[in-house]
């Protein structure tokens, strides 16, 4: 079976993985740049070999098959790799908006939130990324300063919703009408209860829905 | 199971599997026996001493003071087989005629650096993220620079032309009816208006070859002539100031394929140069040389000079140095910069060599033979 239009087989994929899990940071830089080579689109690669390929490897972990140690350098060989498609992103014409996108305080996993900072450049916004383990404060500052558009929580770990919360608190409370929007893995579970208690709050699944967002605001 | 068992049990576990320093020496550091992790880790074998394995810096390592107190725990950094140092902290114990040398590392201390190392990881990631981010701005704020010098120099062109067309019409048809305070200003508005129109060309110039559209449109050309008519367009300026143009020109040298117009555009920034640059009735000589496929054109005056530290700031754009213009002329900085790029895309070198108060000599090279079309 062929996926991301017939570019990433399920073989080369799987190919991809092992030699990711292995440490072969070179074998895995050739097939990006392979794929990116035969015309495989910046969604694509995140969605269908970045993304994919993460939420194997946490599962892989979760069921104790691979070591922390392999997740970790997994995650920073798949960080180094994205930035193989910042030349890409960054040669875009800019559309005016700008975005601010950061990870929870103690939140580490920031490869998701990466991405939608990349997309959203790619897509012609200028993104701001804060990275992991962002302090509200840093935050609040950056908001201050740029005036965003829209600002990008992203939330891998389930128990850091609460610092995800108070977070949504202090925001909405000190720029009510800024649009933020959540993300992450740790939001597939009780999201209604979380949007119910920020009304004004948006979630975003996946990066298709982000570019849908992106085309619809403009 | 019974007492003895379990104790058979844990010392084949520390013997066998535990990732734990566990090593039995010799009173004399001879090492008989270690388990897997110390071999791994350390290189530890039987047969090995205790000192090559342990290596103090400072002391060299007692092992009756380690063993004094089996209840301390001493720390240790040592070599590892990978390469790499590590700190055991060990506990020394006496038993019969050898040492049983028990030793962990600090977990909390690995967890630390893991993590460090982790969000260091993600730093580098970021700042990457960003520096990408950041050339490509100044990437565009360039493009809009090289757009807006461009566009400044031909909406400011066509004015100028007017001024100039005016001023020369006065010059020409007024000047018997006017005296001579006003002659003299008309002079001087010519001569403004002729400044404005070279640092115009230069903008434009600029903008041309930053924004990488500079072509050349190369035919045979004989250097020779070219230099006569770059001397010709300057013997006044030259003879303003006294200043002797001299001129050694090699025969041997063929006609060469080149963009003559633009290399006359260099040549005739040099000279400019270096009449501006020199004092009155002093030489500015202009050679040329047939070298070993090049040929090397060379300006040298008996000028101020350039200091060391400001030579490697010549050829920038924009960049003015603290070398005088002898009569007060103005500089802007692009002249060379300007002629750097020309010389560069004709595939030849530019270079300077000064000495301050006593001249300096500009030379460039250009290929004898033109490179295949691309």
């Amino acid at each position: 079976m062929a996926l991301a239009g017939d570019l990433l087989t399920e073989n080369r994929y799987a190919d991809y993985v092992q030699r990711l899990i292995a440490g072969e940071k070179g074998a895995c830089q050739r097939i990006v740049l392979e794929l990116l080579e035969e015309g495989m689109g910046v969604r694509d690669l995140y969605t269908h070999l970045f993304q994919r390929s993460m939420y194997e490897v946490g599962d892989l972990w979760e069921r104790h098959v691979i070591s922390v140690a392999v997740e970790h350098l997994t995650t920073a060989i798949t960080e180094s790799l994205m930035s193989l498609l910042y030349p890409r992103l960054f040669s875009r014409a800019s559309i005016g908006k700008t975005a601010i996108v950061a990870c929870c305080a103690n939140e580490y996993h920031q490869i998701g939130g990466k991405m939608v900072a990349d997309m959203l450049e790619y897509n012609g916004w200028d993104s701001y990324f804060l990275g992991a383990n962002t302090p509200l404060s840093d935050l609040t500052a950056l908001i201050g300063e740029k005036r965003p558009d829209m600002v990008g929580l992203s939330l891998t770990i389930a128990q850091n919703r609460p610092v995800l919360e108070k977070i949504l608190e202090a925001l909405t409370t000190l720029y009510p009408d800024l649009k933020i929007l959540v993300g992450g893995q740790a939001l597939r579970r009780e999201l209604d209860s979380l949007l119910e208690r920020f009304p004004t709050v948006g979630h975003l699944a996946n990066l298709e829905r982000l570019e849908e967002w992106i085309a619809q605001e403009g | 199971m019974e007492a003895p068992g379990v104790y058979d049990f844990i010392y084949r576990y520390l013997q066998e599997e535990a990732p734990v320093l566990f090593l039995i020496m010799g009173l004399d550091g001879q090492i008989r026996e270690t388990n897997p992790f110390t071999q791994q880790t350390l290189g530890a074998t039987a047969g090995r001493t205790f000192q090559q394995i342990f290596v103090d810096f400072h002391n060299l390592l007692e092992i009756d003071r380690l063993c004094a107190d089996p209840s301390v725990v001493h720390m240790l950094n040592v070599s590892t087989a990978g390469g790499l140092p590590k700190t055991f902290y060990c506990r020394f114990i006496e038993y019969g005629d050898c040492v049983f040398v028990l030793g962990r590392t600090n977990a909390q201390e690995q967890d630390q650096f893991q993590r460090d190392f982790l969000a260091l990881n993600a730093e580098i990631n970021n700042l990457t993220r960003q520096l990408h981010k950041t050339n490509a701005e100044l990437v565009k704020l360039n493009q809009l620079k090289n757009q807006f010098l461009g566009m400044a120099a031909h909406d400011l062109r066509n004015p100028l032309q007017v001024i100039m067309s005016y001023v020369e019409l006065l010059q020409a048809r007024a000047a018997p009816m006017l005296d001579a305070k006003s002659v003299a200003h008309l002079d001087k508005i010519n001569h403004a208006a002729e400044s404005m129109q070279r640092l115009i060309e230069q903008f434009l110039d600029v903008s041309i070859i930053e924004s990488g559209r500079l072509s050349l449109e190369r035919k045979p050309t004989d250097l020779g002539l070219l230099l006569g008519e770059v001397l010709m367009m300057l013997e006044l300026r030259a003879g303003a100031k006294q200043i002797e143009l001299a001129v050694a020109h090699d025969p041997a040298i063929p006609p060469l394929e080149i963009d003559g117009p633009k290399i006359g555009q260099v040549i005739k920034n040099l000279v400019a140069n270096a009449i501006e640059h020199s004092h009155r009735g002093t030489r500015v000589s202009l050679c040329t040389r047939l070298g070993e496929g090049v040929v090397e054109v060379a300006v040298h005056d008996q000028g101020v000079g350039i200091a060391a530290e400001e030579v490697k700031r010549l050829f920038m754009a924009f960049e003015k140095i603290s070398a005088k213009k002898t009569a007060g002329e103005r500089s802007h900085g692009l002249g060379l910069a300007i002629a750097k790029k020309i010389v560069e895309t004709h595939q030849g070198r530019i270079w300077v060599e000064s000495r301050q108060g006593e001249g300096s000599s500009f030379i460039f090279t250009l290929p004898l033979a033109a490179p295949p079309a691309a």
